[in-house]
């Protein structure tokens, strides 16, 4: 019998395409799993059966007529609910937002529309991609399944804790300072930023405009990288789309790393941040497995993390209070307290800070491109911690911004995280992987190879 | 030091128009700002005037215009 749960897309792809599971069936089940256990986990705002279904139909009838799509036909998906369906709200998990019903596609929901998946349902957020986790919202911030007393990460929190609970093979997160791949460390799966303006942020409620990035969110690399095939190319109608063209993203999948260029970045976790013992040590021996497959390991020095996640913050919020400021002045109580705290930050940043930030911008972008001249792919920490207790307001907040994602919403670099084992708790350890601009298939290359020697993230919690 | 060192966050923000915030939230504005405030500090302090600022706007002609 097939386990639905822990079935990764590209398995999935060639039971439908040989017809030995039916999308009808595959979605039904996941839709069960969903109504027996996300009561405790929280991961969905708005579930999706009906239109589920009546896509997993279409799927199956255009599979049994020959029309296979791709490895997406007839796969369940979630979108984070800041990410728009026509005709369906889009609440980003807020009181603000809780009556507003989307008019159209993403461009992310059209290609995944396209490429034949089946949307189970839309998850949660932190509030507005940024205030959470909180108690005080029209929705329940989503419990990790590893352990449902702690924080999932965040704001991409719903999609990172429906992988982890088998809920669905794949969803959709959004990053502006670490947001796909925060839930992606704490919850033990994989999430990819790619480079600035690979995947179009049409249709997806904006937190900043310079550093959102839309990325998909797996079980395994392999599976990730097809999600990216789906979702990534140009798109004229977003600013800061890229005019590239898009790639096979598993074409460097399989090939080994030998002569492989690897540099850590080792003071973004034991100088600039010290982190904890255990989330330290996991990435030590991921780089040792990454030696023993033939790589070749350097360090290589940056500016202070500091100033990357100064600079990162000070656009962030600077352009969030810009979108939100109306808000502000007319309904702030509407707010969570932790939203409102954060946006508000962007009120009181001056023009020259915001100016010299986009400054410093230039100045990192430039740094990170030389310093990685030599190397083809760099490795650091993720989160510097492993993930704090739900009902732990002040660890939660004192560990915020322990962590070594922003550098590459602020630089647009393609950035991976990756599983590197589990905590003696039982809690998700990780690490990042960071690449050239546009050089995604590489960062997926090393990503597969170094999951493949070790087999992390293979594995789902039990939810019993 | 700026000016914006000396001013009460609640009379800035009163002054943005954020009359509701200041009234209800008065400690959610402390604390952004002091957080926003540590943040600008963080930024280096020796950029040089030729450091440009990453989105200077750049014309493209008719013909090659997207």
């Amino acid at each position: 019998m097939t386990e639905f749960a822990t079935l990764t897309i590209a398995a999935a792809a060639k039971l439908i395409r040989n017809r030995d599971i039916s999308p009808i069936e595959y979605t039904q089940a996941l839709l069960d799993r969903v109504s027996a256990h996300d009561a405790k986990i929280n991961a969905f705002i708005r579930i999706m059966p009906e239109e589920a279904l009546a896509e997993a139909r279409t799927a199956e009838a255009e599979i049994a007529a020959g029309n296979w799509r791709g490895p997406l036909h007839g796969v369940p998906y979630a979108l984070k609910d800041i990410v728009d369906v026509d005709g369906v709200p889009t609440t980003c998990h807020s009181k603000i937002m809780a009556d507003n019903v989307a008019t159209a596609d993403a461009e992310v929901t059209r290609r995944l529309k396209a490429a034949g998946g089946v949307l189970i349902g839309k998850t949660s957020t932190h509030e507005f991609a940024i205030g959470g986790p909180s108690f005080d919202l029209p929705w329940p911030p989503a419990r990790n399944p590893w352990n449902p007393d702690h924080f999932t990460g965040g704001s991409s929190s719903g999609s990172g804790a429906a992988l982890a609970a088998g809920f669905v093979p794949a969803a959709i997160g959004t990053d502006t300072g670490g947001s796909v791949r925060n839930p992606a460390s704490f919850c033990g799966i994989v999430g990819m930023k790619a480079t600035y303006g690979r995947v179009s942020r049409r249709g997806v409620f904006p937190l900043s405009f310079s550093l959102d990035h839309v990325g998909p969110m797996t079980r395994g690399v392999e599976d990730n990288a097809i999600m990216m095939n789906a979702i990534a190319g140009h798109d004229a109608a977003d600013p800061g789309s890229a005019p590239v063209e898009s790639l096979d993203f598993t074409s460097l999948l399989g090939r080994d790393i030998q002569g492989m260029r690897i540099g850590v970045i080792r003071h973004f976790y034991n100088r600039d941040h010290v982190a904890d013992p255990e989330m330290g040590q996991g990435i030590e021996r991921a780089i040792d497995v990454l030696r023993g497959l033939g790589a070749e390991i350097s360090e290589i020095e940056l500016s202070p993390l500091r100033e990357y996640a100064a600079a990162n913050r000070v656009i962030l919020l600077s352009e969030a209070f810009a979108i939100h400021e109306k808000w502000f002045k007319e309904r702030p109580q509407d707010y969570g307290e932790l939203a409102r705290k954060r946006i508000i930050g962007g009120a009181f940043i001056r023009a020259a800070d915001y100016v010299n930030a986009t400054r410093t911008k230039t100045r990192l972008v430039a740094e990170l491109a030389d310093k990685m001249r030599d190397i083809d792919v760099a490795v650091t920490a993720s989160s510097m911690d492993p993930p704090n207790r739900l009902d732990d307001p002040d660890g939660l907040e004192a560990n915020y911004g322990r962590q070594a994602r922003a550098p590459f919403n602020l630089t647009g670099v393609p950035a991976i995280a990756v599983p590197t084992g589990l905590s003696n708790s039982g809690l998700p350890l990780s690490m990042q992987i960071v690449g050239k601009p546009f050089d995604e298939a590489r960062v997926y290359q090393v990503a597969h190879a170094y999951e493949q020697a070790t087999g992390f993230g293979a594995q789902i919690p039990n939810l019993d | 030091m700026s000016n914006q060192d000396n001013l009460d966050p609640q009379a800035m923000a009163r002054a943005f128009g954020l009359d509701r915030l200041a009234e209800n939230f008065p400690e959610d504005i402390e604390h952004s700002a002091t957080f926003s405030k540590s943040l600008a500090d963080g930024l280096p302090s020796d950029l040089t005037p030729a450091e440009e600022p990453a989105h200077v706007f750049r014309c493209t002609q008719p013909d090659t215009a997207e």
